[in-house]
This record gives structure tokens, C-alpha cells and sequence, in this order.
């Protein structure tokens, strides 16, 4: 069973999470940014899941940590973000994620085969 | 105008997605819908009361994060308009604008009482 990191400090979205993905994947979860940067360091995911407002470091700095760290740099990262605004997908592509998503999530079936993909094609 | 079904103007009603609730429900069945509305009953309820606070010491920082979190939540329930009332604080407190954010708090507090009013009736709705 693949591994995904989620990096979400609203409990619901978590909630909402672990409906959707928790049979298919073992997750693991963190409410922070610094929490989850330690956690990547322990264990390497197959992708990481994250929320790009965050309390402390929010998610575009994690992403810049987590491409900084040799043994991370080509982790597969999704960004999931409560904006949707014209032009953030480029935003969020030159920024370094793989790919964005936003909240709510309202296609399971697009949200899972982003993730699929996105792990096939990282091996 | 009020509805036909409930206490409820039809102007509110119409400002709920009701398909929020039946996705959770067909994602994880009645649990699912419990647990996200009680943290939306709870944690909701406490959002509202920090922006109300923060206000009072002009710490437009809170607001921006509070009300961006309410966004989340209201939209995983289907509060459409509660989402849009957080969402103008949430831009003028980041902007720094500080015109508007009282009357739009208070908006903010209505929008809140009267969706938990809709999702009461909804959960009691939904069960069998």
C-alpha cells in the first residue's frame, strides 16, 4: 500500500481526507509545517498532500524545504489550497508543486487519479 | 419571501449548496456527515467568536486566518453564502482595509446562526 503525507491543520478537510483515501492508502498526518518536514525526514512518502495556509510555515514554504532536502527533492507534492483564482495553476507549478487542488474537494474521482498518476509517473 | 418548507427566507435557502451533505453522506455515510458538521458546529461556532474578538483589538491577522478556515469548513457543508461573507473579511483583512469589516462581521454571526438552523433540520433529515 502506497503512503501519502497530509499536511492540513482543519480537522474536517483531514475528515474529508481520510474518506476519500484512507482504504486505497496508508496516511500520514500533520496539523504543521515543521511537524511535517520532521516527519518527511523520518519517512519518505509516495506523495505529499499539502495545504498551502498553514499556521507558522505555511505551505509554499514547506515546498521550498522539502525541494531543498536532497532526499526529498523529487517527492511528488500537491498543493490544496481553499483559493481559486485565474492563473494558479502556473503559480503553482513555477512555485515547484506537481500539481494543485482546491477545496472543497468535490471530484473524488479526479482528485484520486491526480494522486494515481502522480505517483506512477515519480516510480 | 419566505420558503414553503421551513423558517428559513428563501433568499438564505437558496444560498446553501445542498449537495455538500449528500456528498459526504455518499462518501462515508451518515458518520461522516455527523462528524463534519459536529467540528463545523463546534470549531465554527469558536471561529466566529475569535474574529468577533480579534476585532475588538484590531488584530486584523487573526480575522484573515480565522475567516480564511471558516471558508473551508462552510463550503465542505455547503454554506455558499456564510463561504462569501469569510471570504470578503478575510480579503479586506489581508489587504489592511479595515472599512466595512464590523457591519460584515455582524453579516458574518447571522450567516452562521442561520446555517447551523439549515443543518439541523438537513442532519435530522437524513436520518432513517
Amino acid at each position: 500500500m502506497k503512503t501519502l503525507t497530509v499536511v492540513e491543520d482543519n480537522l474536517d478537510n483531514l475528515l474529508l481526507v481520510r474518506a476519500l483515501l484512507g482504504k486505497e492508502y496508508r496516511l500520514l498526518t500533520y496539523e504543521d509545517g515543521r511537524a511535517a518536514l520532521e516527519g518527511l525526514n523520518e519517512e519518505r512518502p509516495d506523495l505529499v498532500l499539502l495545504d498551502i495556509s498553514l499556521p507558522g510555515m505555511d505551505g509554499n514554504e514547506v515546498l521550498k524545504r522539502i525541494r531543498a532536502n536532497a532526499a526529498l527533492a523529487d517527492l511528488p507534492v500537491i498543493a490544496l489550497t481553499a483559493h481559486a483564482m485565474n492563473g494558479d495553476r502556473d503559480r503553482f507549478l513555477s512555485a515547484g508543486f506537481d500539481d494543485y487542488l482546491t477545496k472543497p474537494i468535490i471530484d473524488a474521482d479526479h482528485f484520486k487519479s491526480i494522486i494515481q498518476n502522480l505517483i506512477c509517473k515519480a516510480g | 419571501m419566505r420558503s414553503l418548507s421551513g423558517d428559513l427566507p428563501m433568499h438564505q435557502l437558496a444560498h446553501m449548496d445542498h449537495t455538500a451533505l449528500t456528498r459526504l453522506y455518499e462518501l462515508g455515510g451518515i458518520g461522516l456527515v455527523d462528524e463534519i458538521l459536529e467540528y463545523f458546529y463546534d470549531v465554527g461556532a469558536q471561529r466566529v467568536d475569535r474574529v468577533k474578538r480579534a476585532w475588538t483589538v484590531g488584530d486584523l491577522l487573526t480575522i484573515e486566518r480565522e475567516t480564511h478556515a471558516l471558508r473551508s469548513s462552510a463550503l465542505n457543508v455547503g454554506a455558499v453564502a456564510l463561504n462569501d461573507v469569510a471570504t470578503e473579511i478575510e480579503t479586506r483583512a489581508r489587504r489592511g482595509h479595515r472599512e466595512g469589516i464590523p457591519e460584515l462581521i455582524t453579516e458574518l454571526a447571522a450567516a452562521y446562526g442561520d446555517v447551523l438552523i439549515h443543518l439541523h433540520r438537513s442532519q435530522s433529515d437524513m436520518r432513517p
